[in-house]
Formats: C-alpha cells, sequence, structure tokens
C-alpha cells in the first residue's frame, strides 16, 4: 500500500484540467440526445470558417499598397481580440474559485497548486484556441502576403510577427478582464462580489461589442498622427497589437513604436495584476467561499418581485398566463446566462443603434435630429429587433431542465394556451417596455404628429417581429433542451443578420418618406396592420391544432434520422408530427390566396378613389391658366400676355410644367409679348401622340401658335431639353424664328444615353405609368413640393407639382425618350446662320446627373452659340444648374439682349 | 381506483416494466417497493404521464388515461424521487406558480401556500432562493406543491428523503389520512419499518415483475415471515448481505 503522503500531482493534473476545460461549458443546456463537444466543434468551426473567408480576401489584397492594408490588419486584430473578450466574458463564473470548487475538491487530497495550474491551463487553452480558430487561415495568409523581405526568413518572421501581436492583444483582454475581477474579488465579501461581478460581466460585453462597432477608424498616418485620435489610441488594444506587428515588421514610424510599447506595457502590467489578484483568489477566497451561511438572506425589500406581481395582476387574467410570466421575468432576472445571453444581443443592438446616429453625434448629417429622419427613426426598430430576436434566443436556452417535469405534470390546458401565455409575458416583459421608452423618446424630440404615427408604426412593427420570430414556438421559455449542431445555424446567423441591417434601414427611409403625408402613414400602417393579422391567424391556427403540443425536447435538423436508441418513441413521435404537420392547415390553393387577392383588389379600388379625389382637389385649387386651343384632333393650352413682336415663346424642359415660366413671362411681358405653352400631355394640354420626340413638338408648336393668333416672328427660349425643340423649330421655319435663348440647353453629343431602353417595350411601359398613375400610385409616391426655389411663392411651386402627378404626364414623360432622336433632329436642323443667340450657362461647375462634366458642358455651349454669327455664350455666374430657378433675371435679359438684337437688324421697334 | 393491466416499458430492448398489473384502490395506501432498477420510478413515471409504456393499459377510474390526459392529470399530485426544483425560484414563488400553472385562484392559493409553508416550517425561508435550501427542505417543497389542487390519486416516489424525524412523522399521519379521505395514494420508499406501518396492501416488484401483490397480513401469513422486511429480502433481495458486507471490508483495508 502506498504512503499515505504520495499524491500523483501529474495525474490529478489532467483529469482537473479535463474537467475544468469541459465545464467551461455549461453541460445542462445541452439536449438529452447531444454531445457537448458538438457545442465547442461548432464554435471552432464558425471561427475557422470567418479566419478562411478572411484569408480569401488576403489572396486579394497582393498588389495592394502596404499604407491601404493597415485598417485591414487593424481589423484581425479587432476581432481576434472581441472573440477573446468574449469568451473571457462567457466563461466568467469559471475563471475564479467558486462554491462548488471548495466543496467539491476541498474535501480531496489535492493540493491548491494543482489546482490552481489545472484551471489555469484550462482557461489558457480555451484563450489559445479561440485565437487560434480565428486566425488559422489568415494568420498564416496574410503575413505572407506582406512579409518583407520575401524571402524563407522574412516570411517566418513575418508570421511570428503576426502571432506574437495576436496573442499578446489576446492575453492583455483577458487579463485585464481576469485582472478586474479578482481585485473586486479581494475587496468586498463573498456574497457583494457574486453580485457586482454578475454587472460587471454585462458592462464588460457591452464595452467589447461597443468597442467592436463604434471605434472609428484611423488606420492611416493621418488618423494615427492626428491629435483627435490619441485619446482613443490610448484605450483601443487592437490599435496596439497594430503598432506591435509593424514595429516587428520593421515600420519606421514613430507612431507605431509608441502604440507597440503601449501593447508591452499594458499586457505586461495586465499580466502582473492578474497574476496576483488570481493567486490571491485561489488563496484567499476558497476559505472564505466555504464559510459562507448556507442559506442566503431572502431580499428584504423585494421591490422587483413585488412590481412583478403588479404587473402580472393588472395585465393578466388568467392563472396560467401569470405563472408563465412570472416564472420568465424571474428567470431573466436571476440567471445569469440568460441575461448574458440577452445582453450579448443588446452589446450588437445598441452599439448598432449608436452607429446609425453617429452621423448625428459628429454633426456631419445635414439635417436636423429633431425632425423626422431615417437614423433617428431606425434606433427605435432596431431596439424592438433586438429584443424580440434577442428573446427568441434567450427563451430557447434552457435552465434546469430537469426541473421541467412541472411543467408536463401541470399540463391542464391545451397547448394554444401555453403559447398565448408565453407571448403576453414577451410582450408585458420585453416588447412594451422597449416600445415605452422608444415612445417617450419621439415624443420628446419630435414634432407631436410624426411621433404618434411614427410610435404607431413601430408598435405595429413590434407585433409583427413578435409573430414573425415567434412562430412555430413551441415552448415554455426555458423548459426545452438544446440540440446544438445545428445544420444551417451558421449560415442563418450570417445572412439574417446581413438581411436584418440592410432591412432596418431601407424600412426606416420608407417610413420617413410615408410621415411626408397622411395618406402614406395610413397606407403603411394599414398594410402592416393586415400583415400582423394574417401572421397572428397562422400562428394561431397552429397553435390551435389539435396535434399541438408543447416542446420539452429539441428535435434533430430533418436531414438527419434519429436513431432512436432508446426507443421510447420519443424523438420519433415528435419528428413524426412535426413532419405532419400540414402547414396549409388544409386549405385549397384558392383559399390561401384569395386573402391576398381580396387585399390586392380593395388596394387598387381605393387607389382609384385616391386618385379621383386627389384630380378633383388639384383642379378646385389650380384652375387653368391660358386657354386650350384647338389644333386638330386635340388642344394644347397656351398662355400670352404683353404686347409687342417679336413673340417671345418659351418652352420647358422634360417633365417640367410649364407654368414655371410665369415669373420670367411677367417680367418679360413688360418690354414684348410673352407666351408659354403646354406641350402634348403636360398642363392643361391633351395628351399627344406616341412617340413624341422634338419634330412632333415643334410641329404642335407652330400649330398653336397659328390657332391661337400668335404671329411671329418668336423668340424662342428652351430650358435644357427644350432647347432640343425650338432648334427643330427653328429649322423647320427658320423665317419665323427671330433668335433663341438656350438656357442650360441639353447637348446631342451628350445625351445619347439618356432614357435608352428596350425599345419594343416602351407602349407597355406608357400604358404601364398611365395605369399606375390612374390607381393613384404616382400620387402616393411623389414626393411632397419641399422648399420652393425663391423664384416661386410656395402655392406656384405646390401647383407645377402637382400637374406633373397627371396621368396623361406621367405617359407624356415617356413618350418623349430616348432623347437621343430629339438630340439628332437638332442636330439636323443645322446652323442658325446670323441668329440672334444667347446660350446661358450656369457659372458655378456641376455636373449633371448624366455625367456630362462642367468643363465639358461650357465648352459644348460655346460651339453651340457659335452655330450662329451672332451667338454667344452667357455664364450665369450665380447659378449652378437651374438658371430658370436659382437666377431667372438672366434669361429675361438674355431675352431682351436677343429681341433688341433681333429688332436691330429688322431696324424698326413693332411694339405697339 | 387506479388499475395497471399488463404494462411493459423496453429501454433498447430490455424490460425495465415487464408485464405490470396491480390496483391501487380510494381509501387505501399501496405500498410499492422494489430494489434499486427494479422499476419503481419508471413505473410511477408513466402513471403520471411522464413516459408512455411499451404495452399494456393505465386506467383511472376504468378510464384509460390517454384518453383525456388534462383532466387526469388535473386530479393528479407527485413527488419525485429526485427533489428536482427550479433553483432560482424561492420556495413560495415555486408553489405560487405551480399552484397557478393548475388554475388555482389566487385569493385561495395565497391561503394554501402560506399554510403549507408554516406547517412544513418553511415560513421563515419562504423568500430565500430553492438553490439555498437543504435535501429535506426541497422535499417538503415538492410535496406542497403535489398536494396544493387536492388530487384524488397521489404518486409518493421517496418522499421520507431527507425528512427530518419530525417531518416524517407528519407525512406519515399526513399519508393515512388522505387515504381515510377517499385519495388513492400509492408511495414507493426503502424505508419498509414506514411502508408496513402506514400501508394497506404492499406491490413488491423485483426486476421488472411483480412477485408479490397483496395485504400486508396476507403476505405474512403465505409466507410466514413476521416482518415485511424478511418477506422483501425474501422475494426481492438477490445478495447475501453479510458475504457482501465483508468484501467490502476487505476492499476497504487492502
Amino acid at each position: 500500500m502506498p504512503s499515505p503522503t504520495h499524491l500523483d500531482e501529474p495525474r490529478q493534473f489532467r483529469i482537473l484540467y479535463r474537467d475544468f476545460l469541459v465545464r467551461l461549458v455549461d453541460l445542462e443546456i445541452v439536449s438529452s440526445g447531444g454531445d457537448p463537444m458538438d457545442l465547442v466543434v461548432n464554435a471552432a468551426a464558425i471561427l475557422s470558417a470567418v479566419s478562411f473567408v478572411f484569408g480569401i480576401i488576403v489572396v486579394n489584397l497582393r498588389s495592394a499598397p502596404r499604407l491601404a492594408l493597415w485598417g485591414f490588419e487593424e481589423f484581425l486584430f479587432r476581432v481576434t481580440l472581441v472573440v477573446v473578450g468574449l469568451l473571457t466574458v462567457l466563461a466568467w463564473n469559471a475563471l475564479l474559485p467558486e462554491r462548488r470548487d471548495s466543496l467539491v475538491l476541498g474535501p480531496l487530497p489535492i493540493r491548491l497548486r494543482t489546482i490552481v495550474v489545472a484551471k489555469s491551463a484550462a482557461i489558457a487553452t480555451a484563450v489559445g484556441g479561440a485565437v487560434v480558430a480565428m486566425n488559422v487561415f489568415v494568420g498564416l495568409g496574410y503575413p505572407v502576403v506582406v512579409a518583407t523581405p520575401y524571402t524563407l526568413v522574412g516570411v517566418v518572421a513575418s508570421v511570428a510577427a503576426y502571432w506574437i501581436a495576436a496573442f499578446s492583444g489576446a492575453f492583455f483582454v483577458f487579463c485585464a478582464l481576469l485582472a478586474a475581477q479578482g481585485v473586486l474579488a479581494q475587496m468586498v465579501s463573498y456574497r457583494i462580489f457574486l453580485r457586482i461581478s454578475a454587472a460587471m460581466q454585462l458592462a464588460a460585453l457591452v464595452l467589447i461589442l461597443g468597442s467592436f462597432f463604434v471605434a472609428p477608424p484611423m488606420a492611416s498616418p493621418k488618423g494615427l498622427s492626428a491629435p483627435e485620435s490619441q485619446r482613443w489610441l490610448q484605450v483601443l488594444p487592437s490599435y496596439w497589437c497594430l503598432g506591435l506587428f509593424e514595429k516587428l515588421m520593421g515600420s519606421p514610424q514613430s507612431f507605431f513604436a509608441v502604440l507597440a510599447g503601449r501593447a508591452v506595457r499594458n499586457t505586461a502590467i495586465a499580466m502582473m495584476v492578474a497574476g496576483v489578484a488570481y493567486f490571491l483568489a485561489w488563496s484567499r477566497s476558497l476559505r472564505r467561499i466555504v464559510e459562507e451561511p448556507d442559506i442566503q438572506p431572502g431580499d428584504r425589500t423585494r421591490t422587483a418581485a413585488r412590481l412583478g406581481r403588479a404587473l402580472a395582476n393588472q395585465f393578466l387574467d388568467r392563472p396560467l398566463d401569470r405563472a408563465i410570466f412570472l416564472f420568465t421575468g424571474r428567470t431573466m432576472a436571476r440567471s445569469r446566462q440568460h441575461r448574458l445571453l440577452f445582453a450579448i444581443f443588446g452589446g450588437i443592438g445598441i452599439p448598432f443603434a449608436i452607429a446609425s446616429v453617429r452621423s448625428f453625434l459628429m454633426g456631419t448629417y445635414k439635417d436636423r435630429w429633431d425632425l423626422p429622419n431615417a437614423p433617428v427613426a431606425a434606433v427605435g426598430l432596431l431596439l424592438l429587433a433586438i429584443a424580440v430576436g434577442g428573446s427568441r434566443a434567450v427563451f430557447s436556452m434552457p435552465l434546469s431542465l430537469a426541473a421541467n417535469w412541472i411543467f408536463k405534470i401541470t399540463a391542464v390546458y391545451r397547448p394554444a394556451n401555453y403559447f398565448a401565455a408565453v407571448r403576453k409575458s414577451l410582450y408585458l416583459l420585453i416588447v412594451g417596455p422597449v416600445w415605452a421608452i422608444s415612445s417617450v423618446f419621439y415624443l420628446a424630440v419630435w414634432p407631436a404628429e410624426p411621433a404618434i404615427e411614427h410610435c404607431l408604426i413601430l408598435a405595429l412593427a413590434a407585433a409583427l417581429l413578435v409573430e414573425g420570430f415567434f412562430y412555430q414556438f413551441r415552448k415554455i421559455p426555458f423548459a426545452c433542451s438544446y440540440l446544438p449542431g445545428g445544420s444551417d445555424m451558421k449560415f442563418k446567423i450570417g445572412i439574417y443578420a446581413g438581411l436584418f441591417l440592410i432591412g432596418v434601414s431601407m424600412v426606416s427611409s420608407i417610413e420617413i418618406w410615408a410621415l411626408q403625408q397622411p395618406v402614406r402613414v395610413v397606407v403603411i400602417v394599414a398594410a402592416l396592420a393586415a400583415w400582423t393579422v394574417r401572421w397572428h391567424r397562422l400562428n394561431k391556427e397552429f397553435d390551435e391544432s389539435p396535434f399541438n403540443r408543447v416542446q420539452f425536447e429539441d428535435l434533430p435538423q430533418a436531414e438527419v434520422s434519429p436513431l432512436d436508441l432508446r426507443q421510447d418513441g420519443q424523438w420519433l413521435g415528435d419528428q413524426a408530427w412535426v413532419e405532419s404537420i400540414d402547414t396549409t392547415m388544409g386549405r385549397t390553393r384558392w383559399q390561401r390566396v384569395r386573402p391576398f387577392a381580396a387585399g390586392f383588389a380593395l388596394l387598387l379600388i381605393g387607389g382609384i378613389i385616391y386618385e379621383q379625389i386627389g384630380e378633383w382637389r388639384d383642379r378646385r385649387r389650380f384652375p387653368q391658366i391660358g386657354k386650350s386651343v384647338n389644333i386638330g384632333a386635340r388642344s394644347l393650352n397656351i398662355s400670352c400676355i404683353g404686347e409687342g413682336s417679336p413673340t417671345v415663346v418659351f418652352e420647358s424642359d422634360q417633365a417640367s410644367a410649364s407654368v414655371i415660366w410665369s415669373s420670367v413671362q411677367n417680367e418679360v411681358s413688360r418690354f414684348a409679348r410673352a407666351c408659354w405653352y403646354d406641350r402634348a400631355g403636360y398642363g392643361w394640354s391633351d395628351a399627344g401622340p406616341f412617340p413624341n420626340h422634338a419634330d412632333t413638338a415643334a410641329r404642335d408648336l407652330h400649330a398653336l401658335l397659328a390657332a391661337a393668333g400668335v404671329s411671329p416672328p418668336y423668340i424662342l427660349v428652351g430650358d435644357q431639353f427644350g432647347a432640343f425643340h425650338v432648334r427643330v423649330f427653328r429649322g423647320y421655319y427658320p423665317a419665323e424664328t427671330a433668335g433663341m435663348v438656350l438656357v442650360e440647353p441639353w447637348n446631342e453629343d451628350t445625351t445619347v444615353s439618356i432614357h435608352n431602353h428596350f425599345e419594343p417595350l416602351r407602349p407597355g411601359v406608357v400604358a404601364f405609368m398611365k395605369t399606375l398613375s390612374l390607381i393613384g400610385l404616382s400620387r402616393f409616391l411623389a414626393d411632397p413640393p419641399g422648399k420652393h426655389p425663391g423664384a416661386f411663392t410656395s402655392e406656384e411651386w405646390e401647383e407645377a407639382r402637382a400637374l406633373l402627378r397627371q396621368p396623361k404626364t406621367l405617359a407624356a414623360r415617356v413618350k418623349e425618350p430616348p432623347i437621343w432622336i430629339s438630340g439628332e433632329l437638332a442636330r439636323k436642323a443645322g446652323r442658325f446662320g446670323d441668329l440672334p443667340v444667347v446660350v446661358l450657362t450656369s457659372g458655378i461647375p456641376s455636373d449633371t446627373w448624366y455625367d456630362e462634366t462642367y468643363e465639358r458642358r461650357v465648352t459644348l455651349n460655346s460651339k453651340l452659340a457659335q452655330l450662329s454669327t451672332r451667338g454667344k455664350q452667357t455664364i450665369v455666374t450665380n447659378s449652378q444648374h437651374r438658371v430658370l430657378f436659382e437666377a431667372p433675371e438672366a434669361i429675361v435679359e438674355a431675352v431682351r439682349e436677343v429681341i433688341d438684337e433681333a429688332r436691330g437688324k429688322s431696324g424698326a421697334d413693332d411694339r405697339t | 381506483m387506479l388499475e395497471l393491466r399488463g404494462v411493459v416499458k423496453l429501454f433498447s430492448l430490455t424490460p425495465a416494466v415487464n408485464k405490470v398489473s396491480f390496483i391501487a384502490r380510494a381509501g387505501e395506501v399501496t405500498g410499492y417497493l422494489g430494489p434499486n432498477g427494479s422499476g419503481k420510478s419508471t413505473t410511477l413515471k408513466m402513471i403520471t404521464g411522464l413516459l408512455d409504456p411499451t404495452e399494456g393499459q393505465i386506467l383511472f377510474n376504468g378510464v384509460p388515461i390517454q384518453q383525456d390526459r388534462i383532466s387526469y392529470k388535473q386530479r393528479l399530485g407527485y413527488v419525485p424521487e429526485e427533489p428536482q426544483l427550479y433553483p432560482h425560484l424561492t420556495g413560495a414563488e415555486y408553489l405560487e406558480m405551480v399552484g397557478q400553472l393548475r388554475g388555482i385562484p389566487d385569493r385561495i392559493l395565497s391561503e394554501k401556500v402560506d399554510g403549507f409553508l408554516h406547517l412544513l416550517s418553511l415560513h421563515p425561508d419562504r423568500h430565500v432562493q430553492i438553490s439555498s435550501y437543504s435535501k429535506g427542505m426541497r422535499q417538503k417543497i415538492l410535496l406542497a406543491a403535489a398536494l396544493l389542487h387536492n388530487p384524488d390519486l397521489i404518486l409518493l416516489d421517496e418522499p421520507f428523503s431527507g425528512l427530518d424525524v419530525s417531518s416524517g412523522l407528519v407525512l406519515r399521519g399526513l399519508i393515512r389520512e388522505l387515504a381515510a379521505h377517499g385519495k388513492v395514494v400509492l408511495f414507493s420508499s426503502h424505508e419498509l419499518e414506514t411502508v408496513e406501518r402506514v400501508s394497506h396492501r404492499i406491490v413488491i416488484l423485483h426486476k421488472g415483475r411483480v412477485v408479490a401483490n397483496d395485504s400486508i397480513e396476507q403476505l405474512r401469513e403465505l409466507m410466514s415471515l413476521p416482518t415485511l422486511e424478511d418477506i422483501f429480502s425474501q422475494l426481492a433481495v438477490e445478495q447475501d448481505t453479510a458475504s457482501v458486507t465483508r468484501e467490502m471490508l476487505e476492499l476497504i483495508e487492502r
């Protein structure tokens, strides 16, 4: 028999090391059919997959300049540090001695140092393993790509530098968290330590995730040396890793030396403090833990408990609802792991919300934050989505699975009652408070009307999120086991996260657009409500299926058939039931489609009524200006004022109501007769032929002027697209044209590709646009008038915008393209001879929406003016693009100039 | 009346319970005995509905329990062998939750919960989380939870485990009184003396089969053995206890 003092310490170490390592993964949550190692393998697989993706990206960076890669390097280190930080936070309870360690290991003949070394080794394995998994591909690929010199020694040195930097950062993060916990453990009693430690864990989680999402990009020479960056560089370890790596690679930059020094120094300090605190924790705390009283006194105030009970009594009638609500609330409040999981979601969502409004915080957003805007609107939606999605994840995480027998024994209600109780708890515990806090914020910050509308939309969005996330959710919270190894879990997470971020931004933008008009709000609210009701009905049908039951065991994926070696029928029974669910609930195809068809029909009818009412209102508000003149099969509208000859005729841009010429017309009428008219399909003119290029428009104008008794000669003023029409008119009727003013004219050389589409489709598009307008969609989608240019009153501007909403106008806008045809017609109209021509060009440089540069435009306009021996280009210095809006006086002056030239040539003043 | 007819339960083709049939009547206490691994807890779990039998039927008052599980569970009270409770809830919260899950109105429920906590000497610790409770305290919570709703059928699996002497005496008296009030009481225990004192009938299980099913007096007479311990040793104990004791001492001193 061996001596009583002989201890096989290596064997003890191996046993304890394995136990501590496995205990970092909570075994209790795993389904009875699951393997805890699956959880570990899954986590390692995810990290390695991410590393692989980064490795692929690295291959494409070979030719990038070194300077441009700093941001990517810093990102790689940041990801590693976040992973280590999260792992440390998740294993928070296992870092320092626990009560279980004291009570189980205390009586055994094991030296304290064996326990400490085993635990340290287990934690180091987990942390080191995470760093390796995270960098297994990119940690080899990236250093090889950037190695200098590109020799074997250089490559090895580069790889070593990368891993040294990565591990340095990882150890800093880990030791800093451990030090914080260890120092706290020495300062307070064990009971108080447990409470503060829980809060510290959550704070660490939010800090780690927040620093990942909110940290500003500074990885450039300017960023790293800027004074305003130094504060961030003091506290962001990912930049220290960057500095250490670059310094080891031989970079001469002084800021890297500073950062590298910081990395080494801070890591050393963290390791020292963590080491001392860890040693003290084990040597002093074990006994303290055992000496704590067996029964912890209850919370005397129990305020939270009273509040929970009051809420339950106030809002929930049925005992079952109250039971589920109180159980859910108490578990989330008291279970550290569930709080942590929820905090992970919060830790991701809150930084995203901050990032959403970062432009406001930095003062770079162009609009006011206290008026409705998409970034601020997105915050509420983001928080709700995170809250509901996080709840879904948390509710699925089991707690004390062995105790869920009580739910099975007391299953005296239909399953639908339990599912309804879960949803009620979710609304009362999570959704309600988040919505309420968001609503208070918006009501305080925004004007009342849009704030109320936004709160209503948020409420409906919340209901929709609940119905969506909890679709076919058959569990009592925390009472169903978890089966790791879901084959599509990793992909689902990535896809849903990406779609979610895009969705929130898009939805918020649509909402802000909708808030501009009450009818849009009504439509959005009705659509959300209908959608919510639909989902709710689907869920209710599923819940009330007679074969439904509450789920207590997670099921394997459908692709994997369980062997059911226990042969108790539990799994196979559940699996068979799930597969037998008729998701159509026995409805025929027509029955399933009918609600959508009915909704669509209602929308159409509502849209038509909305359009008719809108047109009626527009007719009343905006009576006809001018008179309708018959030119044959149709009539065109023309408005003329003033006296004299030649007559000035204004030709509008494409998609522009001619009434906007009114202010210029008034000024010109002081010294000449001035007329504007509506092209076919615009304003108060009838719809025109298809197609309606510059030739048709020119002939229409000629017929109109003749029928209206407006005698030549004419001074033609063409704005942008309208310049093509006036050039073609001059080409057809040169004797009737006394001069031209071309305002920011489109040029046939640069407008070749505008509105070029598959031409055989154009008739269909015309009909489609007209239909959209007839059912009210164009009116619904149209932007509000917005701020009116200074040359117009708000009423005039509103009238101009309203005229563009007409069905015939939408169709007209499609009948006029392709633009290049009108451009070619203008080119064929030839030179201008000795016609007085003024070409107005904006003086403030800007590129057009069809990618014509300012310099090219000036050159082309100059050449256009030179098509006449008496042509000139005038630069309008106080205009950027729309001379008609920004500097109408320049047009009036140009018209006067051309009239004077024209009268000078004719030798007569025909003003009577 | 609770009746089991030819109930079989197989785990991996091995019968844990093999054609077990017996009747537990209202107004009687039926003791359910057997060595570890004989199938007692499995039988009780099947009676509670936590497990489904592979073969056979379980009837309560002549109606198969699968026919209307909900109303059956409304009349069933169960104390499991393992005191698996939610550790983060306090004793009072746990009882309140169970009562609410059973649909007991709040006013009556709070009276009952308070009363049980007082009677079981748990009132001072009612706001303490169950994680701090001793084994006996947890057992009392389980007992209270099983009786809150005045069940007609009471299943007790090792109910005396962890109880102190006075609580054990209380429970013994309670079991008798419950039966006297017309309940069906089926309980299993390793404490043969207690079973002998409390039970009207005994069912002994050995390797999944019923080896005895009769009143204690009848069994004594049939087997000519004076105590239940002797009867049990004869029917269900295979080990030579003296020999096992000797060998264990040798192992310890090796």
